[in-house]
Parts: structure tokens; sequence; C-alpha cells
């Protein structure tokens, strides 16, 4: 076996990430000695010390109760929100092919129009997502004040943005020979969408979708620090007072919460994709 | 009357292959059989005709509408009364064959009916449907998803799918090159009787002893320009007619000459 002899741009990468990496850690006040400093130490002795036992008085656990199901509330809302929003949007988003769509065939009005429409949705979308879900829970908090409509509508906006781009991607990957065979029968883009995209793309639609849930179902749990409802409420409050052993309920309700979730969306995911698999696996007779 | 006349029809792609100045016209109610070797223009020409791409060149009229000279609206409308089969049968292969057909008719219908038809069809659709793919011979598939067919059978899904909107013009793109024997003769047996219900009808074909046996006239293109124009017992004596068949077994030579 033969070896390449390392050139001088290999050894200039090498100090470049190295540097980039040290500087970083410096930035940061990265030190793993700070878990050993005695008072550090004694800080999260008494801190996980006080987690224990957990708080189990019904009061406090109704009220746990209640905020969870508000919290499970405001991510299917979200979601089921967020899917209405992303559809239309993904439409619009959906880079234009096919000759009809050309400058040439279209004329350039239209083609500039249709183009300007793509980039106008395209740059909604990318908005919607970039700014993330606590800071639109602010942003939302400071419109319609606190509790969980805040969140819904936090949510809502990040997931349009997620959701409106996979959506268009999904569609776009239709067989294009499809889409000039839908085209050719006389339909037009929403007819296209109902016959033939969604149809082709809806294992898919339903496994993205369903994982967006399980995305605003985890996002849910921290709302409620900026006051967007949820169980982040009641999590924030008990930190602030102190209130260890609330704390430590709250957290395995929501480790439980988080892992039925997950759990309940890895089996819609498999069944809808299983059954995608088995169809195509067996040929008729 | 004439369904469709071209004129200097021209459709150029990047790499220079495509059609090049065909001039013809196709007259309601006949069955007309394209041949040529493969990338003489045969694909082009039916995608002209169905409107999936346009001309570079020259004119197309179709149903005494000039393809050129229509906004989007005209154009779906336009569409929706040709109807389209390929060689690769171009099914929804997750949709049901039911759905698949009942396509056919989208064109022409709302948005809402056609939202309605995706989830429900109503029992005179369903008759219509089933009627249809019984003289296929694949009623009994009604329910089942496309992509658990074989392939003749969904080519017949999208023989059904054309017969079912009730198209002026049948447009097919070598329908029998990729099914069984059975399955071609019973398509080509089709298609000659819906063309004796008057619907004019479009076939591309390799099978040049397929096209002299069920079209009334024969187009013949090489390397993108039209090589013949007329019946078929005149193209049998035709230079093209010995040059296509060339490579073909003797015995066929025989049998056809």
């Amino acid at each position: 076996m033969k070896y390449e002899k390392s050139s001088i741009l290999n050894w200039l990468m090498t100090i470049l990430i190295l540097g980039v990496v040290i500087l970083s850690g410096l930035g940061t006040n990265f030190s793993p000695s700070e878990f050993l400093d005695p008072g550090n130490i004694k800080a999260m002795t008494r801190f996980t010390g006080g987690l224990w036992p957990p708080e189990t008085s019904p009061v406090f656990l109704s009220n746990v109760f209640k905020l969870l199901l508000e919290t499970v509330e405001i991510s299917i809302v979200a979601t089921v929100a967020a899917i209405f929003l992303s559809l239309p949007l993904s439409l619009f988003a959906m880079r234009p092919r096919g000759e009809e769509y050309s400058r040439q065939i279209a004329g350039s009005a239209l083609w500039s129009f249709r183009w300007a429409l793509y980039y106008l949705s395209r740059g909604i979308l990318a908005i919607l997502r970039g700014v993330p879900e606590l800071m639109w829970a602010l942003i939302f908090v400071v419109a319609v004040g606190l509790g969980p409509f805040p969140g819904v509508l936090a949510l809502t906006a990040h997931g349009t943005g997620i959701l409106g781009k996979l959506y268009a991607e999904m569609f776009e990957s239709v067989d294009q020979r499809l889409v000039e065979m839908a085209r050719t029968v006389g339909m037009d883009e929403l007819k296209i969408l109902v016959m033939a995209r969604i149809p082709v793309t809806l294992p898919m639609f339903l496994s993205y979708t369903v994982f967006r849930w399980e995305c605003n179902m985890r996002s849910a749990t921290l709302l409620g620090f900026v006051g967007a409802g949820g169980i982040g409420t009641q999590l924030m409050i008990s930190m602030k007072l102190f209130m260890y052993q609330e704390v430590a309920t709250l957290i395995l309700t929501i480790f439980v919460l988080v892992v039925v979730v997950e759990l309940i969306g890895q089996y819609l995911r498999t069944r809808i994709l299983d059954q995608r698999g088995s169809a195509s696996r067996s040929p008729a007779a | 009357m004439d369904i469709v006349v071209a004129k200097g029809l021209s459709k150029v792609y990047p790499n220079g292959q495509g059609l090049h100045k065909a001039s013809f016209s196709l007259s309601k109610g006949e069955l007309i059989g394209i041949v040529g070797p493969s990338g003489a223009g045969k694909s082009t020409l039916l995608r002209l005709l169905c409107g999936a791409i346009f001309p570079s060149e020259g004119t197309l009229t179709i149903l005494g509408q000039e393809m050129s000279h229509l906004n989007r609206q005209q154009l779906q409308s336009l569409r929706s009364k040709i109807a389209a089969v390929y060689q690769n049968f171009n099914v929804i292969p997750s949709m049901d064959v039911a759905r698949n057909v009942f396509m056919g008719r989208a064109g022409k219908m709302s948005h809402l009916s056609v939202v309605r038809g995706a989830l429900h069809l109503t029992a005179k659709e369903e008759s219509e449907i089933i009627e249809i793919l019984a003289t296929l011979g694949i009623e009994d598939k009604l329910y089942e998803r496309c992509q658990e067919l074989s392939g003749g059978q969904q080519q017949r899904v999208a023989v059904a799918r054309a017969i079912y909107s009730d198209a002026e013009l049948i447009l097919a793109d070598e329908p029998i090159a990729s099914v069984d024997p059975a399955t071609a003769g019973l398509i080509l047996d089709l298609f000659r009787s819906l063309n004796k219900q008057g619907k004019t009808i479009l076939l591309s074909l390799h099978q040049i002893d397929s096209a002299l046996k069920y079209c009334s006239k024969i187009i013949a293109f090489d390397h993108g320009t039209l090589a013949f124009n007329g019946c078929p017992q005149d193209f049998i004596q035709s230079d093209v007619c010995q040059k296509l068949m060339g490579n073909v077994p003797p015995q066929m030579e025989v049998k056809v000459g």
C-alpha cells in the first residue's frame, strides 16, 4: 500500500481547525475543572439532593396533569394549523417545472410573476423557520398576552416554515412524467396536487407531519419559560422558588410524556412506511 | 374535417434532436400509425399533440385551435379533449384503479368535484368505470392500487383512463411496447373498436406489422423528418418501409412484402 505524502495544505487545515476549536473553547469559558470546584459540587449536591422525593401532593399532581394536557393540546393545534398554512405556501414554493412555465411559452409577465411568487413564498418560509420557536413565543406573548394561545401561534409560525419547505420539496420530487401526464389530462396545479402529488407522496407527507408533531410536543414543554403556556410554566415557577421536589416531578412527567409521544410517532411512522413497503413488495396475481 | 393540422412543425431540443419541419393533417375518424426507428421524433410529435411541449417553429392546430395562441385556461380545456396513453403507463401507483380512471375526466370537472372524487366516487361514476374496465377484463381490480398490478394490467388502466375521458383524439405512445403479446392484441383491438365508434386515434408503434394490420393511415418518421404519409398499401411499396424493415428477420419480410 502506498501512502500519499501529506502536503503543507493538510497541515495548515489541521492547524486551522484546531485553532478554531481552541479559540471557541476559550471564548465560552470551557473548563472541566469547574465541575470539581468544591463550591460548585456543594451546590449540585444540594440541588440533586433536593430533588428527592418528588412532590406527589394531589393538588400539585392535578395541576401538573392540567398543564400536561395543555401542552399536548398546544402541540396538536399548532401542528394542524401549520399543515393548513404550509400546504398552500408549498404550492407556490415548488420550483415551476415543465415547458409551459418557460419564459418563451408563458410570456415574460406570467413567467416573472410565477418566479416572484416562488421566491416570495420561499422567503416567507425561510423567515418563519429561521426565527426559533421561543423567539416567536416572546413576540406573540407581547402581541396577544400570556397563556397557551401565544404558544400555539409560535409553534404554528415555526412549524409552517419547516413543513412548507418539506412539503414543497416533497411535491417537487414527484416523477415529472406523472406530472406531465396529469397536465395533459387538462388539470391545473390544484387538481394535480389532489390527484397526483398528494397520493404519490402520502406516506412521506404523513411521516413528516407526525415527526413535526413530535418536535412541537418537545418544544411545547419549554414554551412556559416565556409565559406561553404548557408545563414549562410550572417548571419555571418551581425552579425560581427553589421547590426542587416539584421540579423532580415535572422533569419526570415531561420525560415520560416525550418518550410516550416519540413511541406513538415511531409507531405511526413505521405503520405508514410499512404499508407502502408491503404494497410495493407484493405483485398482484 | 381535419382534427390536426401541422404546418412546418418543428421542435428542436438543445442536442439537435427532435422534429424538423413536419407538415401533415389528420382527419376525424382515422386510425393513424406512426412508425420510425428510435429517436425519429415519434414521441416528440405525440408530446406536441397532447400539449406537453410546444412547437419551436411552425404552427400546430388541434381541434380548430392553434396551440401557440392559447392562454392557460384554453390550453387546459384543449388538453382535456385529448387523451394520452404512454409506454411507461404513467398511472399513479399509490392510487386505486378507480381513481386512476376517474382522473381521465378531472380536467373537465370543477375543483370541488375532483376533491370529492378523490375521496368518494358516485354510484354513476363507479358503474361507468366498471363498464369500461369490463371491456378490458380488469373490472375485479376496481379498488386495487395500481402498484399491485402487473405491467399489462397497468397499461389497461391507462387505456381505461383514456376511454373514460371521452376525448375526441386519443394519442398512444408505443402503448404495447411494455406489455405481453396477449394484452398487446387486446389493446390494439380496443383501439380499433374505439376508432369504429368515431374516435380519432394516433398510435406510435415499433411493430410495423401491427401498424399495417390495424391502421388506416401510416406516417413514418426518420431522423426527425416526415418520411412517409399515406395509406398502408403504399407504405409497403415505399423505400421507407424497406429501410425500416431492413433489420427485421427475413421471414417477417416475406410475410409483409
